[in-house]
């Protein structure tokens, strides 16, 4: 049966009957269906919550005991400069004061900017917040034993947490016994100094 | 079940009938005259928008059947068609329907082809409608629309005749084994002794033509169904037992009739096509006389109906889906007001026991953590103070080796100098640091004796090895690389003591030393 200009006018208004119905329905549904997962996610965002602070209540007396267990340490942390922003100022003039008591003609410095650290314990949740800044130094020495004593001598002024990276000692082309007061080797190290960002909430 | 008009059209008059929720609600009669024709017409103006079917009850009917070969699809339709146009040339009121197949080698078809014959009985009717814009369903035999008797009254006989009195006349509708085969049409006689042996003499005929057609035997036992609306056939039953008493009747009276079909008794009254009106209320049958321009505006109609159904079903789905959700969305956000009450709680309880901890920068588990991580970081740090220890007492016992160079390095990627692979180094972590060191030397009173300054290295390596800090010892360069993959140059016209015997060595360290 071929559909005349009749049929199709006859069949407009329940076509567009059925097609605002349609379009009707597939508001309503999605509109609802929108609803339903909305209030599903914030109900489980919420249950997500209530676990949390349950725990938290639950183990409050664990905590409490951490807090007393770690507190003195935190505070030592901070005091030495690990924890809180660098310290360079301490550390260069740590520096200045180390090489002056071990007795060095002078110590050349470069430090680089501030990166992740990355010799932490990745299970740690604040692994992610520490981070050095390198500092690379050149100086002579006499003999091999002034190295060791100006990094004694550094950690002794306490400007912050340093780790070796590594260290080069060469003697550039000097023969013979060694000279006293005078730079008979050449010393290059680098170090990192290590530091925390503290920004962990208090909740 | 959506409303229609019922229409029982026969030669003296139409009778027509309102059908809604599966009742019928009323029957109208009107004469096949002026008069009747306009009263149908404002019958109609009452029912606009209403589909109507249409019985039509006359002695101008054709019945006949045809065995034809057995096709199928298209091909049946045009032979079919062909073959009705053949049989009925002089009206449009035909169709046919398909029986049953031979059961010989052929397996033919077997087709009933059926017409009204006078088409002019039709014609005020249909005119009335077509001004009435009433969409035309069907046109249907009233010894078809007889057939659902059948199945309702759970007649099962093989050879079954139903007899019924309308207003066109006595009806005779015979059935072989539940299919149709033939219908006649008797006039109607007053209603006396003489009529119902009228009636049974007509019956009588009726049983000798299909014994004559070998439809049945003459010993056959026939069941007769007797519709009897009116009350007066009553004596026909005993009639028809006195011509042919293999003759077994059922015979139907008014209450009969409305206790089996649960048609009013007043209805009934009203008109002697009432059953049939019912019947075709409840279902019409396959075979349609109306052609295909006729029922055109029926199925728009019906397509229309369907449409706005289609539309109605789909906004309640929608409505019922939507309301469930948003009911089960209600309930969700119960919830969770009652988890953020009880987390409220929690945290209020939690916020009363912290407020007697000691006064602390961060959270206990940041001080644990920040704590632990400086402790892991202090246990990790290394100095050389090992290394050049090991190398001092080496080159103690080794006089005539001199230190030109050294090298320390502590962290997870070993300089490629000391032969270790950097893709096989371990991944950054604590726990897999290293220290490494090279040392650049050289023998002094060499003299050119590059055996005796061989040994002399390799003691030396051997001293430091010894130590237990150390995993490995490894040469870098000899004075003379002696390696066969490697190329060898050099001179014996050289002046002793003029030539260098450098080397380099690798030390690497045991892990967590």
């Amino acid at each position: 049966m071929q559909l005349t200009a009749k049929d199709l006018g006859a069949m407009k208004m329940p076509l567009l009957a059925l097609a605002i119905a349609i379009a009707a329905s597939f508001v309503m549904v999605s509109f609802s269906s929108h609803l339903h997962s909305a209030s599903e996610k914030q109900y489980r965002d919420q249950l997500t919550g209530l676990r949390e602070a349950r725990t938290r209540y639950q183990r409050s007396g664990d905590e409490r005991e951490t807090v007393m267990n770690y507190l003195q340490a935190y505070h030592q942390l901070e005091k030495s400069g690990f924890v809180g922003a660098e310290q360079r100022l301490n550390w260069v003039e740590g520096l200045r004061a180390a090489s002056a008591q071990a007795g060095l003609l002078g110590v050349d410095y470069q430090l680089t900017a501030q990166e992740p650290f990355p010799y932490t314990a990745k299970d740690n949740p604040v692994a992610n917040r520490v981070m050095h800044s390198r500092m690379r130094l050149s100086f002579g020495v006499l003999h091999e034993g002034d190295l060791m004593r100006l990094f004694r001598a550094l950690a002794a002024q306490q400007p912050g947490l340093f780790a070796l990276n590594g260290c080069s000692l060469d003697r550039a082309g000097r023969q013979g016994a060694p000279v006293p007061r005078q730079a008979n080797l050449t010393a290059e190290c680098e170090l990192s100094w290590v530091t925390i960002d503290p920004k962990g909430d208090k909740s | 079940m959506a409303a229609k008009l019922l229409l029982c059209v026969s030669n003296d008059r139409a009778t027509v009938a309102v059908w809604r929720r599966r009742r019928l609600l009323s029957c109208t009669g009107f004469e096949n005259n002026e008069a009747g024709w306009n009263a149908f017409v404002n019958f109609l103006r009452g029912a606009h928008g209403l589909p109507i079917h249409i019985i039509v009850d006359t002695v101008d009917e054709d019945f006949r059947f045809e065995t034809l070969p057995h096709i199928r699809g298209r091909e049946r339709a045009e032979m079919v068609g062909r073959k009705l146009k053949q049989l009925y040339r002089t009206t449009p009121y035909y169709s046919y329907a398909l029986q049953d197949r031979e059961t010989g080698k052929r397996r033919d078809d077997r087709y009933l082809f059926a017409a009204l014959t006078n088409p002019d009985l039709l014609i005020p009717w249909l005119r009335a409608i077509e001004a009435g814009k009433l969409p035309i369903s069907g046109i249907y035999p009233l010894a078809l629309v007889s057939a659902s008797l059948i199945e309702r009254l759970k007649l099962k006989h093989p050879n079954l005749l139903i007899i019924s009195k309308n207003s066109a006349g006595l009806r005779q509708t015979f059935f072989k084994n539940l299919k149709f085969r033939i219908s006649r049409l008797t006039p109607l006689r007053e209603a006396t002794d003489v009529a119902d042996q009228h009636y049974a003499d007509e019956i009588a005929n009726t049983r000798m033509y299909l014994d004559a057609l070998t439809v049945t035997h003459v010993d056959d036992t026939l069941e007769l169904v007797i519709l009897d609306q009116d009350g007066s056939l009553s004596g026909l039953p005993a009639a028809i037992i006195r011509g042919r008493p293999n003759t077994h009747c059922q015979y139907l009276d008014i209450n009969d009739i409305h206790a089996r079909f649960g048609i009013s008794v007043a209805d009934l009254e009203a008109s002697a096509d009432t059953l049939h009106l019912s019947l075709l209320g409840e279902q019409a049958p396959t075979l349609n006389f109306a052609p295909s321009y006729l029922t055109r505006s029926y199925h728009r109609f019906a397509a229309g109906r369907w449409a706005y159904a289609a539309a109605g079903a789909t906004l309640a789905g929608a409505v019922i889906w939507s309301g469930l959700t948003v009911y089960q969305a209600t309930g969700i956000d119960q919830n969770t007001l009652t988890a953020q009450r009880q987390t409220q709680d929690y945290q209020a309880k939690y916020q009363q026991v912290t407020a007697q901890f000691p006064d602390a920068p961060t959270s206990a588990e940041n001080l644990r953590h920040t704590v632990e991580i400086a402790e892991q970081i202090r246990t990790g740090l290394r100095s050389p103070e090992a290394m050049f220890s090991i190398i001092s007492h080496a080159l103690d016992v080794s006089p005539e080796i001199q230190l030109r160079r050294l090298e320390w390095h502590y962290g997870d990627a070993p300089t490629t100098k000391t032969g270790v692979n950097p893709a096989a180094a371990p991944a950054a972590g604590p726990g897999n640091l290293l220290q490494t060191g090279i040392v650049h030397g050289e023998v002094t009173r060499f003299g050119g004796d590059y055996r005796a300054a061989m040994n002399a290295i390799n003691n030396f390596l051997r001293l430091i090895a010894r130590d237990n800090a150390v995993a490995e010892v490894k040469v870098l360069k000899l004075p003379l690389d002696i390696r066969s993959n490697a190329g060898l140059d050099g001179s014996t016209m050289a002046i002793p003591g003029k030539e260098t015997a450098h080397f380099e060595i690798a030390v690497v360290f045991r892990k967590g030393v």
